[in-house]
């Protein structure tokens, strides 16, 4: 059984006044297999972000379903969607989404304080991820102190902390400048070679080169696939900056 | 740039920006209203009364307008908060910065106009009615025509419109101080935690200490008046400094507990006050301070008004009281006195009641061991005793005591007597004169005559008033010329209705009695003649109270919204972020509600403790008012806090409201 089935997803939106449905997705259908690195590369509007959001139950879909590990992610109910986030899901965000408030230390500790887990859990948890992702020794700072690429990485902390069955990451790289992008890409390879699955949706090609399948969206729906396979990441790269041209072009093929 | 596009810009820039907008141009309205009211007040009274009421209502005029300055440059300093991204913008898209200039030059006029002509309109609406609440409260006629004053008008329009023109000033400098990147950044963007302050901590405990210590541990009601403003001063300051810095270094003890921080329920609560202490500690402490001065305004004037019988009474212990004054060595006829006004009583057909008669010398002095000396010649100043010295004769017709005093000798009664260091003394000695002590005791029973004084009183009881003469030449010597030592005290009340006393004490005060022989000056008191003018005074104050405390209330209420609409937008993101991580609707709701239900009941236990620590210092201020009715002032304050709670309680509910709003917006 695959971790992560999309099934028929589709979702229109409504505008406030009732009068035009705009359609963000026709009918999305994938899968994802457990320790899998998934990227979904598609245009401004092809509706990438909705079905992250579906993905992450902060959107539910007009129809269809997605079904992580085999359970309804679309039907559980509000109260206990929270938990579900908190407990199966990691996230990683274009604009980071730390807290100002918090020191780094706490900002990662944020949905284990939210499970109620021991300070000297939560302690245990965070020593070997520290180290993995080099944030040892700003754990104490805020912030506003540390650079992006730093702060990329302890939002990648934050969504490891609770072992998620899925790592969810929205443009990771978007607002990094190119040093700190291959760090953070070089990371999310080793954290998958350790067996992580990672879905990723992303504009960049790099990053796009880094996962072990691109899925291409086009217009609401899946318009084809690339798979890695053995080749060298540059002609991965290659082949996704192709297949983007056709894209972008208007080719009509399907997976 | 075509015509009237800025004049237009700007009122899209007003309509756009309701939220805010609205209730700063609610603030002006309400503020032009309450000043054009306190005006016209002002020159309407001026032809009532004696001139009392004239007086109060000008102070309040003032006070009135000098917090119409302070609170719209307040809230005008939220607003332009809040524009900044929106000029920011502008300036981006092209429009020079003249132009914006101009266009904040539009609102401004726009807002100033607006808020000016329905505050005048509701003012002059109002104005009727505010006339009618005073009448009711002095119990004038309430027959007076509705009149319209030209004059409040002219000076409302002016000074608001001093205010409009300084904020525009210090919004034009916002805009022109700052570049376009800047005022489109967020403004709490890389805000910087706040450090803990452990000096400015350490001062404000001890501020707010040595203010409570003041109010708690002062003695006698005059050193009250003197101390009062100091103690005031000191709790404000005290307040100021554990709010901004006190707060942040208990939260930060609370933080360092990793058991209890890393909890649901306290983690994000902790973190959030800490971060939003930083930027409104002082304006929590404005509310405590504002919540503290309506709450004893409403409270002691209340009391006071409620209580005028009482005041009345403590002022005048008996209805009429002739005291005639006269020098040492003069023969003055102190029975020929009694018997011309016992005359004028019986041809009123009154009978006199509980008259009191008595001849005493009274001086004013500070204490130094055993010597009582004049004010000046104190080494260290304590407590003012005021020493009536009284024939043995006249002390047994006042209190029904005899006391047993020779001659030479003094019988001292008095609180200073009783204390175990005057127990040792053999003598005492009164401006340089020694008196050999017969005997010391309490002060019991009260003297009618005297009781109106609000010093520490000693009865000093000589077998002769001659032999006083050496310390009235003392105090002659002491006070100048001015100074009439002896003085004769005919005090009593009448039968009769409150019409038929009424003018009985004005055929009394009628009556020359200044041309009596051997008095150098006779003077006239009233309790009946004076009710009226104790009315006007009280009720003014009263009615003032009232007001003052309205238009406090008003700026507490408005504070507390501002502070919430800006937490809300500063908040939103954090809830949002908060969200996606994985906190449930449920966690974020018990989060807001337990920071703001903090934030906004903190000042108010802080103002009821306060007033609390406050309460023995303004009851001896009231003693000096002649209000002695302590249980009536306790009533007054208790009540006065129940019903600001309970008002305060449903402003919270409102500004939740408005800001669960706009946190859950995009969520």
């Amino acid at each position: 059984m695959p971790l992560l089935e999309v099934k028929n997803v589709k979702k229109i939106y409504t505008t406030r006044f009732g009068g035009a449905q705009v359609q963000a997705l026709r009918a999305v259908n994938f899968a994802v297999e457990q320790g899998e690195y998934v990227a979904i590369m598609g245009e401004s509007g092809s509706g990438k972000t909705t079905l992250l959001n579906i993905i992450a139950s902060l959107d539910r879909p007009t129809a269809g379903k997605v079904l992580l590990a085999g359970e309804d992610v679309t039907s559980i109910p509000e109260k206990q969607l929270s938990v579900f986030r908190r407990k199966k899901l990691g996230f990683v965000f274009q604009d980071f989404n730390l807290l100002d408030t918090f020191c780094i230390r706490d900002n990662i500790y944020l949905p284990l304080v939210l499970s109620g887990e021991s300070y000297k859990k939560m302690e245990e948890e965070l020593a070997p991820i520290a180290k993995k992702l080099q944030i040892e020794d700003i754990l104490e700072k805020y912030p506003y102190e540390i650079s992006g690429g730093q702060k990329q990485r302890c939002a990648v902390a934050r969504a490891l902390i609770t072992r998620p069955q899925l790592i969810l990451a929205d443009e990771p790289t978007g607002a990094l400048d190119s040093r700190a992008s291959d760090n953070l890409l070089d990371m999310f390879s080793q954290i998958n070679g350790e067996g992580q699955t990672i879905l990723m949706v992303t504009h960049s090609v790099k990053a796009a080169s880094h996962a072990s399948r691109v899925l291409f969206i086009r217009d609401g729906e899946v318009f084809t696939q690339l798979y890695r396979g053995d080749r060298t990441r540059e002609a991965f790269y290659a082949d996704i900056a192709s297949s983007l041209t056709l894209l972008s072009v208007g080719g009509e093929e399907h997976a | 740039m075509r015509k009237g596009f800025l004049p237009r810009l700007a009122a899209t820039g007003l309509k756009n920006n309701r939220q805010t907008y609205l209730p700063y141009f609610l603030t002006c309205t309400g503020t032009v209203m309450m000043f054009y009211n306190m005006c016209a007040l002002t020159f309407h009274t001026s032809t009532i009364g004696d001139g009392n009421l004239s007086t109060l209502m000008s102070l309040g005029m003032g006070v009135t307008a000098v917090f119409a300055v302070i609170f719209l440059f307040y809230t005008n300093s939220f607003v332009i908060k809040r524009r900044k991204k929106e000029f920011g913008l502008y300036n981006i898209l092209g429009l020079e910065k003249k132009h914006i200039g101009i266009t904040m030059l539009f609102e401004s006029l726009y807002v100033y106009l607006g808020s000016t002509a329905l505050g005048l309109g509701l003012g002059m609406l109002f104005n009727k009615l505010v006339t009618l609440i005073l009448y009711r409260i002095l119990s004038f006629d309430p027959n007076f025509a509705f009149e319209i004053s030209p004059q409040s008008i002219v000076y409302t329009v002016v000074l608001f419109a001093g205010i409009a023109a300084a904020n525009l000033l210090f919004n034009l400098l916002q805009v022109r101080l700052s570049n376009p990147i800047q005022m489109l950044r967020d403004t709490s963007a890389g805000e910087k935690e706040p450090k803990a302050k452990w000096i400015s901590a350490l001062a404000g405990v001890l501020t707010l200490g040595a203010g409570y210590w003041i109010a708690l541990t002062i003695g006698s009601p005059l050193d009250a008046l003197t101390m009062f403003f100091v103690a005031v001063v000191l709790v404000i300051i005290g307040t100021y400094l554990l709010f901004t810095a006190g707060s942040i270094i208990f939260l930060k003890l609370m933080r360092k507990n990793k058991k209890y921080y890393y909890k649901p329920a306290h983690f994000t609560t902790i973190s959030g006050m800490i971060y939003r202490m930083k930027q409104n500690a002082a304006g929590l402490a404005s509310i405590c301070i504002l919540s503290t001065a309506v709450l004893v305004m409403i409270s002691t004037t209340v009391s006071m008004f409620v209580g005028v019988d009482d005041l009345l009474h403590t002022r005048f212990p008996q209805e009429i009281d002739i005291s005639a004054t006269y020098l040492s060595g003069t023969d003055f006829d102190r029975d020929g006195l009694l018997a011309g006004v016992e005359e004028t009583v019986l041809e009123a057909g009154r009978q006199m009641e509980n008259l009191e008669v008595s001849t005493s010398l009274t001086v004013s002095t500070q204490r130094d061991g055993n010597a009582f000396v004049s004010g000046s010649d104190a080494e260290v100043s304590s407590a003012i005793h005021l020493l009536i010295i009284l024939s043995g004769e006249d002390y047994y017709a006042l209190t029904g005591e005899h006391v047993p005093v020779g001659e030479g000798e003094i019988y001292a009664l008095g609180d200073v007597f009783e204390s175990s260091e005057a127990k040792e003394w053999d003598s005492i000695d009164i401006l340089g004169c020694p008196f050999r002590l017969a005997g010391t005791g309490g002060i019991s029973p009260e003297i009618g005559t005297y009781t109106a004084y609000l010093a520490e009183i000693c009865y000093l009881v000589v077998d002769d008033l001659d032999a006083a003469v050496p310390v009235a030449e003392a105090a002659k010597a002491t006070y100048g010329e001015g100074y009439d030592p002896f003085t004769c005290h005919i005090a009593f009340d009448t039968d009769g209705s409150k019409e038929e006393k009424v003018a009985l004490a004005q055929e009394l005060s009628e009556i020359r009695f200044s041309g009596f022989p051997g008095s150098e000056k006779i003077t006239f008191s009233a309790k009946e003649l004076s009710r009226d003018s104790f009315f006007d005074l009280y009720g003014g104050l009263f009615f003032l109270g009232i007001f003052l405390g309205a238009l406090f209330l008003m700026a507490t209420v408005l504070i507390i919204y501002y502070k919430q609409i800006v937490e809300g937008y500063d908040d939103k993101e954090r809830f949002a972020i908060m969200q996606k991580v994985g906190m449930s609707r449920q966690e974020v709701k018990r989060t807001v509600r337990t920071q703001v239900v903090l934030v906004f009941f903190i000042p108010l236990l802080a103002a009821v403790v306060h007033i609390a620590v406050a309460f023995p210092i303004l009851t001896k201020l009231l003693y000096l008012l002649n209000l002695q009715n302590v249980p009536l002032f306790f009533t007054c304050t208790i009540c006065t806090v129940l019903v600001f709670a309970l008002i305060y309680a449903i402003v919270y509910s409102m500004t939740a409201r408005t800001y669960y709003k706009i946190v859950y917006r995009h969520v």
